[in-house]
């Protein structure tokens, strides 16, 4: 058994795949070590009967259709050699809210920002001249963040420096934005409870921008056809995997990481790929005193994100039987982000739930005459998480999944327990125990103001401050989830390869 | 595995009045002593393909009433990574599937629903049992992996009041029944081979004399049974002989079940083939039958395979095939992805041939 690698990437997700593909195309000799008994992490499938269900709720950014546009993710893939088959539904998300004071019930399409503003014009006549500026900037902001020269930038967009400072709230109270538009528009990312007032401008007009011009993409045989894809390029190219196996310890020498200590021997490396959280990194991987007291207060700076509460339903009618027209749903119970926030928080009341039905994107993806539902609500620290805790938690669990689906019948009007074949809830409690995601997180840190992209991307050095250890994964670098987590496996790759060039010389 | 119910009109009422039936034989008989336990390679010698294991579970202290559970075994015991089995699910009616736990939270839960199928492990059997009703149909599932949400497909089909697959809930029960840990009497009756290991558990749980265990060679040393009892009959092919033995055996048809289950593929295992396994560590050169499945050549050989339902189910023992062709099982759930990208669950293919693989690990 060869033990000597130039990298060896741990966890065998999104983002270590990525970063395999890449250290493994360049030449470099690859190890890519999962404890799972199969690639993807989180972002893969499970079978239950007749129905093939995705563990999360996900959707991948940053890869238009038009071939003639530039998405970091597809960029990427492309850089890899890898050409995913992609499908992408039609529509981004139908927003409804509907309590006894406000009743939005809006189809927000995709395709151009164009497209979005005449759709809310519709919606709330008069409403142009508050989207249209407010879109202006969102490009700005998104083509702001393609030039790296910052003199060049600033002559091309003189707002963005400006903007990159500013949190959403900011811009909307800027345009004095009506509170129905600032719903609408703030809905994307309501779901997670993050608010308009601590997310940075910046960040929400690259996700905005990507999901609202490119469409999210999905894949036809879930996140796992993905997976197999990204392995397949990885193998080919003489990367070596290692799955169905712990890693128990990161070997340390003389303040820099020369390899893995694995239940299955010892592995030595140039460069280790920590493509996991790295609260476990410096909580289980490694002895308290070698980690630098930068790394720590670092870790200890950043916010445990949203746990996922996941419920997914096979149902025995189509989704035009139920009437389940839309791919995917946003469901608030009000429309001011602090409100949707605290239900994610508090016991009582309904939830901010986003769903999905693969289905009306895809046609297919389950067999004839049944469709599959995926039901998310991202729970946050406070009395509801507290719940999962206690000795009933299964009863807890029930409950709490019988209230998602009935605020979902209520929003959408589907009868959705009449046809349930198959169900398959995961609670945050599962999500540890099966992925060892750190308290339950598996879309990474809480974006606060300080995560704007132009810090985050400057405090890249500083992020990965123990010599020949890179962190990759969905709290590495680029915040929340499935293309920002492909996308700094990839980084992270090519920086391992650059770093092993230059020390070669 | 399909099983048919022959008796389709099995209503509440009709389970209810055979569970009372029952409940009076059961009190009045005597167990009978132990049969000596033949030697093992006897056993194999002459046993079913299959194994089945019937138990009858009585005097519940929470409702009084006799339940029946049938527990059916296929082939030898699968042992998860953790060491835990999922075992148990009740089914009342057709709501679908809830994922996790404990029964009886549960049905505080949803008091008025009629409608729910959960997954019982072994540690949680106190409140299963405690939980049960007459009239529920069970179900034991083998414990799965992917994902660690306690998968729960039903490897078999109930027929009667009950079936089930595994043996170690079976001992489990018995290890509780024995310690006093559930309050109920425990008869079974074992056809086929016990693993060496459990069948001692079974013998331990023997002493408290609370339990009983019967030990069958094949399934013409039914007549051994106490008339009165209820009999289920699991039958992979039409066996006139059989039934009729079965029907004489019991004193009221209602109280025979028969089942058909799905015929197992087999092939001749006379053709002789070549499996090369790639794994990380090492390379193997192995040999197979035609017709042998692949799970059992790893094994037999001893190159390391995790498993988990070992029905084709969950996943666990996916391995990618690089040249060769199998066939799978009709239990085979595999991902959509794991079909396109070569992917195979081990435990439900079939040797057509020759056979190069990788393990990844």
């Amino acid at each position: 058994m060869d033990n000597k690698y130039d990298v060896i990437i741990v966890g065998a997700g999104n983002s270590g795949l990525s970063a395999g593909v890449t250290t493994a195309q360049a030449g470099l000799k690859t190890l890519l070590i999962d404890q799972y008994i199969s690639v993807g992490g989180v972002a893969g499938s499970v079978v239950r009967g007749r129905f093939e269900f995705e563990k999360s709720l996900h959707e991948l950014s940053g890869c238009p259709m038009d071939p003639n546009l530039f998405g970091a993710v597809i960029d990427t893939f492309h850089k890899q050699h890898i050409d995913p088959p992609l499908w992408v539904a039609h529509e981004t998300y139908r927003l409804i809210v509907d309590n006894d004071e406000e009743h939005i019930d809006l189809v927000v399409p995709y395709g151009s920002l164009q497209a979005i503003i005449d759709a809310i014009e519709a919606y709330s006549p008069g409403s142009k001249r508050y989207t249209e500026p407010f879109f202006a900037y969102v490009e700005e902001a998104y083509r702001g963040l393609m030039i790296s020269d910052m003199q060049e930038n600033i002559k091309q967009n003189p707002h963005f420096l400006r903007l990159s400072c500013m949190t959403l709230v900011e811009v909307e109270d800027a345009l004095d934005m009506p509170k129905t538009i600032r719903t609408i528009l703030d809905g994307y990312w309501g779901y997670g409870g993050i608010t308009s007032d601590e997310v940075s401008f910046l960040y929400f007009s690259n996700m905005i921008y990507i999901y609202f011009v490119f469409g999210g993409a999905v894949f036809k045989h879930r996140s796992s056809e993905l997976n197999m894809l990204v392995l397949r390029r990885y193998l080919d190219c003489g990367g070596k995997l290692l799955c169905n196996t712990n890693v128990n310890k990161l070997l340390m020498q003389d303040g820099a990481c020369v390899g893995v200590e694995t239940e299955r021997g010892t592995f030595y490396a140039k460069k280790v790929i920590a493509a996991v959280n790295r609260h476990i990194v410096y909580s289980r991987l490694m002895d308290f005193d070698q980690i630098p007291e930068r790394a720590v207060r670092q870790a200890n700076a950043r916010d445990i994100g949203v746990r996922p509460f996941v419920v997914n339903l096979g149902l025995n009618k189509s989704c035009e039987e139920l009437g389940l027209k839309e791919y995917s749903y946003f469901i608030y119970p009000s429309g001011d982000p602090n409100k949707c926030k605290r239900s994610l928080v508090e016991l009582e009341g309904p939830k901010s739930i986003a769903a999905v039905c693969l289905n009306a994107a895809i046609p297919g993806t389950s067999p004839e005459g049944t469709c599959t539902l995926n039901i998310t609500s991202m729970f946050k620290p406070g009395p509801l998480l507290d719940g999962f805790d206690n000795a009933n938690r299964e009863a807890y669990t029930a409950q709490i999944a019988d209230m998602l689906i009935a605020e979902v019948e209520r929003a959408t009007g589907a009868d959705l327990r009449g046809h349930i074949e198959e169900m398959f809830v995961a609670s945050p409690i599962d999500v540890i125990g099966n992925t060892q995601a750190y308290d339950g997180m598996m879309y990474g840190y809480e974006l606060h103001t300080l995560d704007s992209m132009l810090i985050r991307w400057h405090c890249l050095e500083q992020d990965n401050c123990i010599k020949n250890l890179l962190f990759a994964g969905a709290t590495a670098q680029n915040g929340h989830g499935y293309g920002a987590s492909i996308r700094v496996g990839y980084i992270m790759g090519t920086r391992a390869i650059k770093e092993i060039e230059e020390e070669s010389k | 595995m399909n099983l048919k119910d022959n008796n389709p009109t099995s209503g509440m009422s009709e389970f209810q009045q055979l569970f009372v039936d029952a409940e009076k034989v059961y009190q009045s008989g005597e167990y009978k002593p132990i049969d000596p336990v033949p030697a093992l390679s006897q056993v194999a010698a002459t046993a079913v393909p299959r194994g089945y294991f019937a138990v009858r579970v009585a005097n519940i202290e929470t409702d009084g009433a006799v339940c029946v559970l049938t527990l059916t075994l296929s082939g030898e015991l699968p042992v998860g990574k953790s060491g835990q089995y999922t075992s148990l699910q009740v089914k009342r009616s057709a709501y679908g599937l809830v994922y996790d736990s404990t029964v009886a939270a549960y049905f505080a839960a949803y008091p008025a629903a009629d409608q729910w199928q959960v997954a019982v492990q072994c540690k949680q059997l106190e409140d299963f049992l405690g939980a049960l009703h007459v009239g529920d149909e069970l179900k034991v599932c083998r414990p799965m992996g992917d994902f660690g949400y306690n998968a729960m497909r039903d490897s078999v089909r109930v027929v009667g009041v009950a079936t089930a697959g595994g043996l170690a809930p079976l001992v489990a029960i018995a290890d509780g029944v024995a310690r006093g840990k559930y309050k109920c009497d425990l008869q079974i009756g074992c056809i086929g081979a016990v693993p060496v290991s459990l069948q001692r558990r079974l013998d331990n749980a023997v002493q408290s004399g609370r339990v009983a265990v019967k030990y069958y060679n094949t399934v013409a040393d039914w007549d051994g049974c106490q008339s009165g009892d209820s009999l289920f009959v699991a039958l992979t092919q039409q066996d006139d002989e059989l039934l009729a033995k079965a029907r004489s055996f019991v004193s009221d048809p209602k109280y025979l079940r028969i089942a058909y289950l799905e015929q197992p593929v087999v092939k001749p295992q006379s053709e002789f083939c070549t499996v090369q396994v790639h794994t990380f560590a090492a390379d193997h050169n192995i040999v197979g039958c035609v017709g042998e499945r692949l799970v059992d050549v790893l094994e037999r050989n001893k190159v390391h395979i995790e498993t988990r339902c070992r029905n084709g189910e969950c996943g666990w023992c996916r391995v990618r095939v690089v040249a060769g062709a199998v066939e799978m099982g009709p239990n085979a759930k595999p991902r959509e992805a794991d079909t396109i990208y070569g992917y195979i669950h081990a435990c439900a293919a079939t040797l057509l041939g020759d056979l190069e693989i990788v393990i990844d690990y």
